[in-house]
C-alpha cells in the first residue's frame, strides 16, 4: 500500500487536554482497518485504501481504546506515546 | 480460578505471537514473578504473514518481521525466552512439563529437563500438513515456518515452475507472490471450489476467480494423486511439470505432547469460555490456559449450526485470534471475569487485492452480495444463519467491512443488517 497523504485530511482538535499521542508509520500501514474498529473515532480508512487519522491527539478517555488499536494492529504500524 | 499470584512463575508453552502477547499482556497487567517462554525455532519470535507475502517476496527481511528485538524480551518484558525446546510431556498433577531440546534422538532423554509452573499458557500452535506419502522431488515446500519461507524464498526465480496444491489463504498468496516473481504458477486445488470451508462454494469461486485474472492458473476438483520428480501427477491425469511444488493444504494444532494429561483434546485443547483449559470429565484445570491456534473454544456470540441456543465451539488459525485471545487469557490468568467472544476476523493480500472476513460463514443459510460484484474483482456480502447476521466477506471493500463489524457484536438480526447496507429485503414471489 502506497503512502498516505499524511495529514492531508485532519480534522483540527479543540480539546486542549489531549494526552495521548498517536503515530502512525505508513510505511507499515496495510489498511486492515483492525484500529478502526478499536476505535472508529480516531482511525479511518476510507474507500480510497488509505488509512486516516481523525484525531492524532485524542483525550485521556479514549486511551483505552486506542492502545487496543496499537494491539491489534497486525502490522504494529501504531504507536501511542504520552 | 483463584487469581494468579502476582509473584508466581508463568510459563509459555510456545514462542509466536500468542505465546508472546500473552507474556506482553501479563505485564501490562502487573505480573511481577518470573515469565518463561519456550519455543520450538530457533529464530527470534517473528510475524507469520509476511512469510507468504512480503518476506517472500523479498520486500522485508527478517529483523523487519521480528516480533520484538532480542534484548527487549529480558529487558523491556522480563522474559525468559528459550529457544529450541520442545515440549514433550505434561504433568498436571505436579505441575511442570518435560522439555527436550530440538534435534536430541527421541530415544535420548538425557538431555530433558522438567520445568515446574504456576500458571500454565499452551500457546504450542499449529503446524503445516503435508500429503502423505513420499515423493523424489526435491523441492516440495510448506510454508508455515521462518525456515521454510527462507527455503522457498531461494527457490522462486522468473520462469520457475511453480504447482501449488491447495488453494486456501497460504496457497494463493504464495501463487501471488510467486507470479510477482515472474514464475509460472499453477495452482491446484481438490474441492471444487477454491475456500469452501471458509466461505462456501460461491464465494471461493468468486475469490478463486483472482488466480485467473492474474495469469495464474486454477484447477478445481482435482487432487493430487503423486509428484514425481519434477512433475506433479493429479488425480484426473493430468500431469503437470514442476520445479517447485508448494503444499497449503492446512494445518494441524500441536497437541501430542498433552496427550495422556488429564487435557481434553480435541482437534485442538478444549477450553471454557474464559480460555481455560478443561480435563477430560468436563472439568477446569485450574491455573491452566490456552490461546491461539491450538485453542478450541465456545464463542457465545455465534449459535451452534446445530443448536443456536448453544455457543459456536471454535478453533481459529488466524493472526487477530491469537493476539486477542493472548490478552483475554492473560486476563483470566489475572483474575478477570469475562467470556472470550470475539468477533473473528482474517484478511489474505493476493494480487494487490484485499480480502477480508468478520464473522463466520459456518453453516449459513445464505450468502448475499450487497455491494459491487465479484465480477469487477470488489464486492461485500453478507453471510445469514437463521435470520440472524453471522459474516461479511469484503474484497477490496475496506471501508464498508469494516462498518460491519457493529451489527456482529450486536448479534445484529438480517434485516437489520440489510437495512445497514441500504439493500430493501424483497420476499421472492
Amino acid at each position: 500500500m502506497p503512502q498516505s497523504p499524511w495529514g492531508a485530511d485532519r480534522v483540527v482538535r479543540t480539546d486542549r487536554e489531549a494526552t495521548v499521542k498517536i503515530t502512525v508509520d505508513f510505511d507499515r500501514c496495510q489498511s486492515n482497518a483492525l484500529c478502526m474498529t478499536a476505535a472508529p473515532e480516531v482511525f479511518e480508512v476510507r474507500d480510497d485504501g488509505y488509512l486516516y487519522i481523525l484525531v492524532e491527539e485524542p483525550g485521556e478517555e479514549r486511551r483505552a481504546e486506542v492502545t487496543n488499536a496499537a494491539r491489534l494492529c497486525p502490522t504494529q504500524a501504531i504507536t501511542i506515546e504520552g | 480460578m483463584s487469581a494468579l499470584r502476582p509473584d508466581g512463575h508463568v510459563l509459555i508453552v510456545g514462542a509466536s505471537l500468542a505465546g508472546v502477547r500473552t507474556a506482553e499482556a501479563l505485564r501490562a497487567g502487573g505480573h511481577r514473578g518470573p515469565i518463561t517462554v519456550v519455543g520450538e525455532e530457533l529464530p527470534l519470535p517473528y510475524d507469520r504473514p509476511p512469510l507468504s507475502k512480503q518476506f517472500l517476496a523479498g520486500a522485508f527481511d527478517e529483523a523487519r518481521i521480528q516480533l520484538r528485538r532480542e534484548d527487549d524480551y529480558a529487558s523491556a518484558l522480563g522474559v525468559d525466552l528459550r529457544r529450541g525446546l520442545r515440549a514433550t510431556q505434561l504433568d498436571l498433577t505436579k505441575q511442570r512439563i518435560r522439555l527436550a531440546p530440538i534435534g536430541a534422538a527421541d530415544d535420548t532423554t538425557s538431555a530433558d529437563e522438567t520445568v515446574p509452573w504456576d500458571a500454565l499458557v499452551i500457546a504450542s500452535g499449529s503446524r503445516a500438513r503435508s500429503l502423505p506419502g513420499s515423493t523424489p522431488h526435491q523441492d516440495v515446500c510448506t510454508v508455515r515456518t521462518l525456515d521454510d519461507a527462507r527455503r522457498l524464498r531461494r527457490l522462486l526465480a522468473p520462469g520457475i515452475r511453480v504447482v501449488v496444491v491447495g488453494a486456501g489463504f497460504i496457497g494463493a498468496e504464495v501463487a501471488s507472490t510467486a507470479k510477482s516473481i515472474g514464475c509460472e504458477v499453477t495452482v491446484v486445488e481438490a474441492m471444487h471450489a477454491p475456500l469452501v470451508r471458509q466461505l462456501g462454494e460461491e464465494m471461493g469461486t468468486a475469490c478463486g476467480a483472482i488466480h485467473g485474472r492474474n495469469g495464474v492458473r486454477l484447477l478445481t476438483g482435482t487432487g493430487v494423486a503423486s509428484i514425481g520428480a519434477d512433475s506433479v501427477r493429479c488425480s484426473d491425469g493430468t500431469v503437470l511439470p514442476a520445479d517447485v511444488v508448494v503444499v497449503g493444504i492446512g494445518a494441524a494444532p500441536n497437541t501430542e505432547w498433552l496427550e495422556g494429561s488429564g487435557v481434553a483434546i480435541r482437534d485442538g485443547v478444549v477450553c471454557d469460555d474464559r480460555c481455560r483449559v478443561l480435563d477430560e470429565h468436563g472439568r477446569v484445570v485450574p491455573g491452566v490456559v490456552a490461546v491461539g491456534d491450538v485453542a478450541r473454544w465456545p464463542n457465545a456470540l455465534f449459535g451452534s449450526p446445530t443448536d443456536a441456543s448453544l455457543p459456536e465451539e471454535m478453533r481459529i488459525e488466524h493472526w487477530t485470534n491469537a493476539a486477542e485471545m493472548a490478552m483475554h487469557a492473560a486476563g483470566t490468568l489475572q483474575g478477570t471475569d469475562e467470556p472470550y467472544q470475539p468477533v473473528p476476523y482474517f484478511w489474505s493480500d493476493q494480487y494487490g487485492s484485499k480480502i477480508q472476513f468478520l464473522g463466520r460463514a459456518t453453516g449459513f443459510d445464505e450468502v448475499r452480495v450487497v455491494d459491487g460484484a465479484p465480477a469487477d474483482g470488489a464486492w461485500l456480502a453478507l453471510y445469514r444463519r437463521g435470520d440472524r447476521l453471522i459474516g461479511a466477506l469484503g474484497v477490496q471493500r475496506i471501508r464498508a467491512l469494516m462498518g460491519i463489524r457493529p451489527l456482529l457484536v450486536e448479534r445484529s438480526s438480517w434485516t437489520r443488517a440489510l437495512e445497514h447496507v441500504g439493500v430493501v429485503d424483497r420476499p421472492t414471489a
